[in-house]
């Protein structure tokens, strides 16, 4: 008797404590699938919530594509100091909870001020629904408009950036960038978070860009080609390809990928800085008499020097603005924490060194 | 106490005896003690046939009244002079040819020896017409009337002060037919009936060896219901046999008519909503669990026997799996296991994942379920309460009908009702994907008791998952393996050989590996004979030579 006694106290305790009276169920939330932070009036933050309409969620339910003309989703907005103040704002507008455990992407204004940014960032450091997997991109456009788009394929724009980022090996440079990853290069020195540019091209999503942030704020742009390069230095190229002349006539090597190691060298009171980058890829354009093993070796030395030539330009445009991205320094300052204070400087005056090695592993269907 | 208690709610008040009933049941009083006043002037003694016939007349029908079963026929045996005798026997539990024979026997002057007057010629002539086997003599009322009622038929020769029992029992049964509930699809297919003998035949005519014995009981006061306890000497563990003898004869229950009234008394956990004992009606289970070491216990009017010890893998279990391949075995028994785990699993999980813990869920399959949910008015566990009852009740109508009428209930309940709440909005259609399943699941148990349980468990899930999400199927499921790991029957660990770990008996756990393989038997269950057979050794090649020569 006492047993049974205990037993329904510790149910009926289990049931109390655990926080099961404000649980809804799904179709009572308001499921956010992107939260757009931008600059509001007064130096608040104005924050959007992207959710989806009924009628998208019933097209899902029965496998079928919703009506032309229907939007998919629809935004909800809020203006506050901080994002829970604007989320709290913006719950007034919403019947449902607004739910932020499924949300798939966050896209933050690239005008937002550093102490802003950082105000952002520490939010969903500490915001207990999210997994902290959700996506994060930066657009130099107002977000609103981004978060309105429609993507061509007519599917919900937060499942299009899922698709997007996702899928690691589809993209030419795979840019996935989740709050975790951007959390934990927040607070590191010298290095810099980067993130992907979101951008409109013909009404549609284009992410081809990286944005570099330091301090909270965007320090430099890379252009597509340089996000390219970017890419083999911090191993997220997967679909890159590269044209070279051999004998006169343009050869074209793709499917390149690579695997770098960086090192950082103390040399006479400064820092020598020294990537290698092991870069891989198929030729497919050779004519078939061409496909000798003096060719293939041209060819190898052709793309390592080009790739050699472009990354050390981009180190060097990095370093001029004291941004490292690729993270040289992080390693070394473990070791060395009493240089922490002149990392910056170290990392400005370091001399920079970059070795390619490049191995053609196919040549298309003539091997 | 209990029995004679009045229910608290009674409609009217009982009838009020009239003087006719009294004079009735006067009269019946007096009938009985004339009939026990004879047998006392006689023997100075009631527990004893008196010699007399019309004496042991009045006290048999001072017994049974005029109870129109127990037939007294009077006879005049073929002696000279002719001694009277009366024969009792219950119509419908002796056989009609055989006592007109042994009547037209003791009735045949030709046949009957002459007599000489005294007891002992009368016993000696009646010996000598009777057939040689089935027939005892006794003198105790209590002994006498016990057998009467289990079809002995009973005759009194005036003179002397006992009676013979004739085994000329034949009782109603029907033929062994095929298993109805443990149903397989190759193998023998042989069901136990509801005659004890036939039972014990049955077991007997598949375990050629004197090693095999039966102990019997008698349980119910009033029913008198022969309980068997089936084991093979120098095989099963004497201690078991022991336990178990001593737990049968300490039953005290005024009837008896199933196996599962005796089987609560046995395995020492009444409480538990777990199987302890595994109940069949097939007979070669029953012989494959004796030659495992187990006990059986088989109930006179009962088709379904059981057998103990038991661990959790033995509900898992079925012909099938020892008829087939070990790949087929196999994979039938993973799939059951998959079953369980379905069946137990999938709609707690449903109700976990989008009532409380939405974010471990796949954003795609979220936004399908958010779309199907729209309209439905009520949460996730009430859809599934709503939902559990009617195949509960579709379950339990279909039980109660004729095969073909609960036939077409299944299908009808299945799609007229699941497609209506559907359109309905009361249940969305996963749910209808979910549900099924989930009963899909228990049911590939192949032991109906063990599903029974899993369906209350099932039940705590749905709770747990609803009050604390993941975290609540989790802390049941941990809740759970620690009560069946704490439980045992004869030493027996329940969910042996998982806990504990008893790696040389998975070969017939999880899978079934090849049975030459299988050469020990399960030694949670201490038999005597560790072994089932030799280890198999590799067949020599052999050349079949052609002895018709080479015709090139």
């Amino acid at each position: 008797m006492r047993r049974a006694l205990f037993a329904a106290v510790l149910v009926l305790v289990s049931a109390l404590l655990g926080g099961c009276w404000d649980d809804r169920s799904i179709e009572h939330r308001a499921i956010v699938l992107i939260i757009g932070i931008d600059q509001g009036p007064d130096q608040q933050l104005m924050v959007h919530f992207q959710v989806p309409t009924s009628q998208a969620l019933s097209s899902l339910s029965v496998s079928s594509t919703p009506s032309a003309g229907t939007p998919s989703a629809y935004v909800v907005s809020g203006t506050g100091r901080t994002v829970a103040e604007a989320m709290t704002q913006a719950q007034g507008k919403v019947s449902g909870d607004l739910y932020l455990g499924q949300t798939q992407a966050i896209i933050l204004s690239s005008h937002l001020p550093a102490p802003q940014f950082a105000s952002v960032v520490n939010f969903f450091a500490r915001m207990g629904p999210m997994d902290k997997t959700a996506f994060v991109a930066v657009t130099p456009e107002p977000v609103a408009q981004v978060m309105q788009r429609q993507p061509q394929e007519g599917m919900l724009a937060a499942l299009y950036l899922n698709s997007l980022f996702s899928c690691r090996r589809c993209q030419e440079v795979d840019l996935t960038r989740t709050v975790w990853a951007m959390e934990m290069r927040a607070q590191a020195p010298v290095t810099a978070i980067w993130l992907p540019l979101l951008k409109d091209k013909d009404a549609n999503y284009q992410v081809n860009e990286v944005a570099i942030y330091q301090g909270g704020r965007p320090v430099m742009t890379l252009t597509p080609e340089q996000t390219v390069y970017f890419g083999y230095m911090i191993n997220a190229t997967s679909k890159a390809a590269m044209v070279f002349p051999l004998h006169g006539s343009p050869v074209s090597v793709r499917a390149l990928s690579s695997s770098t190691s960086t090192r950082v060298l103390a040399q006479g009171g400064g820092l020598h800085l020294r990537a290698d980058l092991k870069v891989q890829g198929i030729v497919d354009t050779l004519a078939p008499g061409e496909a000798t093993l003096a060719n293939l070796r041209t060819l190898q030395n052709e793309v390592s020097q080009g790739i050699a030539i472009q990354e050390l330009a981009l180190l060097r445009s990095m370093q001029q603005q004291g941004v490292d991205p690729v993270g040289f320094m992080a390693p070394y300052l473990w070791q060395h924490q009493e240089l922490t204070p002149k990392a910056e400087a170290l990392y400005r005056s370091a001399s920079l060194e970059v070795r390619v090695h490049t191995r053609i592993i196919g040549v298309g269907d003539v091997l | 106490m209990g029995r004679n208690r009045r229910a608290p709610h009674s409609p009217s008040p009982p009838p009020q005896p009239t003087v006719r009933d009294m004079q009735g049941s006067a009269s019946r009083l007096a009938e009985r003690l004339n009939a026990y006043l004879a047998d006392l002037a006689a023997r100075g003694e009631l527990g004893r046939a008196t010699g007399s016939v019309d004496a042991a007349q009045a006290r048999i029908r001072s017994l049974f009244g005029m109870s129109p079963d127990i037939e007294l026929r009077q006879l005049r045996l073929g002696f000279d002079p002719a001694r009277p005798a009366l024969l009792v026997y219950v119509d419908g539990m002796t056989g009609q040819d055989m006592l007109a024979a042994t009547i037209a026997r003791l009735q045949d002057p030709a046949k009957a020896p002459l007599a000489e007057g005294s007891a002992e010629a009368a016993v000696a002539a009646v010996q000598s017409l009777l057939p040689m086997g089935g027939v005892q003599r006794d003198d105790r009322w209590q002994a006498l009337l016990t057998q009467l009622l289990s079809g002995t038929t009973l005759l009194f020769v005036e003179g002397v002060e006992a009676a013979w029992m004739l085994d000329a029992t034949e009782l109603p049964a029907r033929a062994a037919g095929r298993p109805q509930s443990e149903v397989s699809i190759k193998g023998p297919q042989e069901a136990f009936n509801e005659v004890l003998l036939t039972n014990l035949a049955q077991i007997r005519h598949r375990i050629h060896d004197p090693r095999l014995e039966f102990e019997t009981c008698t349980l119910g006061s009033y029913t008198r219901t022969t309980v068997a306890l089936a084991y093979v000497r120098g095989l099963t563990n004497p201690d078991l046999v022991t336990t178990v003898l001593h737990r049968l004869q300490a039953i005290d229950r005024d009837y008896v008519q199933y196996a599962s009234e005796v089987s609560p008394y046995l395995h020492g956990h009444p409480r538990t909503m777990f199987p302890m004992v595994r109940g069949t009606e097939r007979v070669d289970w029953v012989v494959r669990d004796l030659m495992n070491g187990k006990v059986a216990v088989l109930v006179d009017s009962d088709p379904f026997a059981f057998t103990m010890p038991v661990s959790v893998m033995d509900f898992f279990q079925t012909t099938q799996d020892y008829v087939f391949s070990a790949w087929e075995a196999s994979l039938v028994r993973i799939v059951r296991l998959l079953g369980v785990f379905v069946g137990l699993y999938l709609m707690p999980l449903y109700i976990a994942l989008f009532s409380v813990n939405p974010e471990l869920v796949p954003t795609k399959l979220v936004l399908t379920v958010a779309g199907a949910r729209q309209h439905i008015p009520f949460p996730p566990v009430m859809e599934v309460a709503i939902m559990w009852i009617i195949i509960e009740l579709l379950r339990e109508a279909a039980n109660r009908l004729p095969q073909p009428l609960s036939t077409t209930l299944g299908t009808v309940g299945a799609v007229v009702v699941g497609t209506a709440i559907v359109k309905a909005a009361i249940v969305d259609p996963i749910m209808i994907v979910l549900v099924t399943l989930s009963a899909i699941g228990l049911y590939t148990i192949p032991a109906y008791e063990m599903g029974a349980a899993l369906r209350w468990m099932f039940w705590i899930m749905v709770v747990g998952a609803s009050v604390l999400g993941v975290y609540g199927i989790l802390l049941v499921s941990v809740a759970l393996i620690g009560y069946l790991s704490a439980l045992e029957t004869f030493g027996v660990p329940y969910l042996a050989p998982f806990a504990p770990l008893i790696p040389n008996q998975f070969g017939d756990s999880l899978i079934r590996v090849p049975l030459p393989w299988l050469q020990r038997r399960p030694v949670t269950n201490r038999t005597l004979d560790p072994w089932k057979s030799a280890p198999p050794k590799a067949p020599q090649p052999v050349e079949i030579k052609n002895l018709q020569g080479d015709r090139s």
